[in-house]
């Protein structure tokens, strides 16, 4: 039997009414599929961000505060670490790299960071052009930055246009010129200036590290002449090294962590939102589940008669239970597969927005999880399909004939 | 006696396929005995029909007349095999079609039986030429070519315009049409009509009572028609009238046309 005829029929009689079911049940499984595509971009996206950021040594606090700060480069305070721990990291015997992070500053809204050269190289794994600072007046930028190689910027105090809106906003007299682009990192580094530390410690009246009229830049630092600074990044020689130095710096001038540990924990924050608005969105599917079961109860109330009919002409219970188990099942299957499909760029539209504003590239994909959510979407669509299609199976044939 | 009558087929032989193009009817004796039908209602069980015998001879054209809610609609769906009656038989020759199982019914009501209703009950997005080719759909997945060819002959025959156009954009004579020829799409020995003129004007009216006087007259098919029309009162051999479910026989030449 082949009941297409029918319900195509039906459905070309009813196209607005099944359109909005199709829409709705498109709406609420979008939801769905962006929220955890969503996720787990966001995931993705803050972890790879984080990757070259083995050991994070900061003054003790919110080592949160500190990851947002120095590794996603948002504005925040944070405060400095004592000059005395600062001198010792920077000379860490076990470390490959020790690199000072002071921010702050900004040019045309893009963040100054001051570090070493030896981080940027870590960073980018070499530079797309030019070369790597070599003075302090010089300066790296991300690749994403609108700033060209040769151009000299004066930098302005705070990490952004519009942190200073009280008014405090001003022009430093040092001037940087760009000598090296780095690589796309997909992180906030992107989008920043990277200088000299130095730079950073100059134009804020701090010493240098350096004697006092040297102009030489990064390490070795002169612990006698090193101020402080919000955070310093390891790069540990060895595993256990890396586990030695988290300890040792666990004191009460300082703190150390693996940014994981921290992102872990705000991963759980996002998981419980997360499961907050998966819960919200299942309550929407319901409630579209519920609406949509009841329109074609009431269009199959209009169709009572039709369907007697098609009884009286011969066709098997089963013929009607078919009728209307594909119709149902039709508006599950398109406003599933419309819905994986606006999830889909849903999630892409807010991963741009929020790489706009973060600089964080999250790549949001429809993986297996979101595929898992609408296949069983689909499923319950078609089990909730059988629910108007057993009472269409059912329904007495003489008193749809013969009411009026 | 069995007529030998003309009709349009695809000759292909299968048992799901209309007949072929020349083919004897065999209309069965129907007999209705001992029928009782009651429904509950709001003031108890009500008595919708009790029929003690009722015969229709092979290729008939009976009317059954009577005033609304005298049960004539409820004979015909019960002659249909639609309704399982408190008690009563429906013979098909010797074939009681009440004991047979709901599935046996289908199919027999299918293969054996026509039925048109007032309001022709068309798909009125379909063409006429899917509306005639449903009843194949009830058992087959799809329509072959000599399928499709009997339901076209059957349009052709009726005169019912063919194409794109769907049954919506016909006049009511030719929607009438259309349910006529989807009736005779398996060439069924036994029609039923329930009020076929009464949605129609004078004219479309005429034309199709004189189609349903032809396939009983000129192809020996039984039909019988609940029907208010007198025209078509007249066109017919015999007539019964209900009243409250009770049946009064009568015969042609008491019907005033």
């Amino acid at each position: 039997m082949n009941p297409l005829l029918v319900v195509r029929a039906t459905i070309a009689r009813h196209l607005g009414t099944y359109v909005l079911f199709i829409l709705l049940v498109a709406v609420a499984t979008a939801i769905g599929v962006a929220i955890t595509a969503q996720e787990t971009a966001l995931r993705t996206g803050s972890a790879r961000a984080a990757d070259k950021f083995d050991l994070v040594i900061a003054a003790p606090g919110s080592q949160t505060d500190v990851v947002m700060a120095a590794i996603y480069l948002r504005p925040g305070t944070v405060p400095l670490l004592d000059p005395a721990v600062v001198a010792k990291a920077l000379a860490e015997p076990h470390a490959k790299i020790s690199a000072p992070l002071g921010f702050g500053d900004n040019i045309r809204g893009a963040p100054i960071v001051g570090t070493i050269a030896a981080f940027v190289d870590h960073l980018s794994g070499g530079l797309e052009q030019g070369r790597v600072f070599a003075a302090e007046g010089e300066a790296v930028v991300g690749a994403a930055s609108d700033l060209a190689i040769g151009g000299s910027f004066r930098a302005e105090h705070g990490m952004h246009h519009d942190d200073d809106a009280d008014g405090d906003r001003h022009e430093h007299p040092a001037t940087v010129t760009v000598v090296g682009r780095m690589k796309p990192t997909g992180t906030p580094w992107d989008n920043s200036v990277i200088v000299p530390i130095e730079f950073v410690w100059r134009v804020h009246g701090l010493p240098t590290g350096h004697p006092e009229h040297a102009r030489e830049i990064g390490p070795p630092f002169d612990p006698e002449r090193v101020p402080g600074v919000p955070a310093i990044v390891i790069k540990p020689d060895t595993i256990n090294a890396a586990y030695g130095l988290r300890n040792q710096y666990r004191t009460n001038a300082s703190m150390a962590f693996f940014p994981a540990e921290a992102l872990i924990r705000l991963y759980d924050v996002l998981a419980d939102v997360r499961t907050l608005m998966s819960a919200l969105a299942v309550a929407t599917q319901g409630l579209v589940v519920v609406a949509m079961l009841a329109g074609i109860m009431a269009i199959l109330t209009l169709h009572r008669r039709q369907f007697a009919v098609l009884r009286a002409l011969g066709a098997p219970r089963l013929y009607i239970f078919l009728c209307v188990w594909m119709q149902t099942a039709f508006i599950a299957v398109a406003g599933a597969l419309i819905g994986l499909l606006l999830g889909a760029a849903a999630a892409r539209v807010v991963s741009h927005l929020i790489t706009r504003a973060t600089g964080i590239v999250l790549a949001a994909q429809i993986g297996l999880e979101e595929l898992s959510l609408v296949a069983g979407m689909i499923v319950f669509g078609l089990l909730v399909a059988t629910v108007p299609a057993f009472i269409a199976y059912r329904r007495p044939v003489m008193a749809a004939l013969t009411s009026p | 006696m069995p007529a030998r009558v003309s009709s349009a087929g695809c000759g292909c032989g299968n048992r799901n396929t209309p007949r072929s193009e020349t083919r004897t009817v065999r209309p069965p004796n129907l007999e209705v005995q001992d029928l009782l039908v009651r429904y509950s209602s709001g003031f108890g069980a009500v008595t919708a029909l009790e029929i003690d015998h009722l015969s229709v001879p092979p290729g008939a054209l009976l009317a059954v007349t009577g005033p609304s809610g005298s049960g004539k609609s409820t004979l015909l769906y019960a002659i249909a095999g639609l309704l399982r009656p408190q008690r009563g038989n429906i013979l098909w020759d010797a074939r009681n079609i009440l004991a047979e199982t709901e599935s046996a019914r289908d199919r027999w009501r299918r293969h054996s039986i026509g039925i048109v209703f007032q309001d022709f009950h068309l798909l009125p997005e379909l063409t006429p030429l899917q509306n005639v080719l449903l009843p194949a759909s009830f058992e087959r997945l799809t329509t072959d070519r000599a399928i499709r060819a009997r339901a076209g002959s059957l349009l052709e025959r009726f005169a019912v315009p063919q194409g794109r156009r769907t049954t919506a954009t016909l006049s009511r004579g030719e929607q009438q049409r259309v349910a006529l020829a989807r009736a005779l799409f398996y060439d069924p020995p036994v029609l039923l009509a329930d009020e076929p003129t009464a949605s129609l004007d004078a004219v479309a009216g005429l034309a199709v009572t004189r189609t349903l006087a032809e396939l009983s007259t000129d192809e020996g098919r039984s039909v019988i028609v609940v029907t208010h029309d007198a025209v078509l009162i007249s066109h017919c051999s015999t007539r019964i009238a209900l009243e409250h479910g009770r049946l009064r026989l009568g015969q042609r030449e008491e019907v005033s046309a």
